[in-house]
């Protein structure tokens, strides 16, 4: 992307992503009490669709990627194309924490 | 209101979208344009202030908490008034069936949100307010 300026957005950017992996992090806790809460699996479903978007109009393809990757994932389940277990469990508690480190490595980067 | 090659130079559009960050991406670089931009945080003020705002078009995300982006086609595919109102859906990586279920609830036209450029922007607004 981008004929555009970004840097306006860079601090947008570090909020709304920040509130969007932790509402994935609720949802996964949530999630890890009661694998049948839809709920919960929906509101990852939209925090990853989210966080994918505006990563990749700020540049940050390992995070839009990351989060696609979520975002298919919970939609196959959401829509019965695939059913969650502990594998889907232990996949999301990676990513999050890959997010999270990542959004980290940004600001830190943003900083310099 | 003016479009074709000359842009989108007092539109009046409606901005229905959840994402904060994109709120404001959109709203900032359409008024740059002069453009009037109204927003809705989601489908359901996004159907009231269709009715109450009249915009010229919409753009709409179709991934949005409570009243999703496509129940806001469906229920304009319902109502003559809004029918009349053109709707551009918001697209991203990996939402093609998204955006055919949306063509198919009579979205106008699609912008890949995840690739914004200003230019094919407008060249989509114009496309769609021409044949709309």
């Amino acid at each position: 992307m981008a004929t555009t300026d970004l840097a306006n957005y860079r601090t947008l950017y570090l909020q709304t992503a920040k509130e969007y992996i932790e509402k994935m992090s609720v949802g996964l806790s949530q999630l890890s009490f009661d694998i049948s809460n839809k709920q919960a699996l929906n509101n990852i479903h939209i925090s990853s669709h989210s966080l994918k978007s505006q990563s990749q109009v700020m540049g940050f393809t390992d995070m839009a990627s990351l989060s696609a990757v979520i975002e298919k994932s919970s939609n196959d389940i959401l829509n019965g194309v695939s059913q969650i277990d502990d594998k889907f469990i232990a996949f999301l508690k990676t990513s999050v924490a890959e997010l999270s480190l990542g959004l980290t490595k940004i600001k830190t980067e943003m900083l310099k | 209101m003016t479009t074709g090659k000359t842009g989108v130079k007092n539109m009046k559009i409606l901005l229905i979208e959840d994402d904060k960050f994109f709120q404001k991406f959109y709203s900032t670089k359409l008024a740059e344009r002069k453009v009037e931009v109204e927003v809705a945080g989601d489908g359901e003020e996004g159907l009231v202030k269709m009715r109450d705002t009249k915009p010229d078009l919409v753009l709409l995300d179709l991934i949005m908490p409570k009243v999703d982006g496509f129940a806001v086609l469906a229920s304009r595919a319902e109502d003559e008034n809004l029918k009349k109102i053109p709707v551009i859906v918001f697209s991203t990586l990996g939402q093609e069936k998204d955006v055919q279920n949306a063509q198919r609830l009579g979205a106008n036209g699609y912008i890949n949100k995840g690739f914004f450029d200003f230019n094919t922007m407008v060249a989509t607004i114009n496309k769609v307010m021409s044949s709309h």
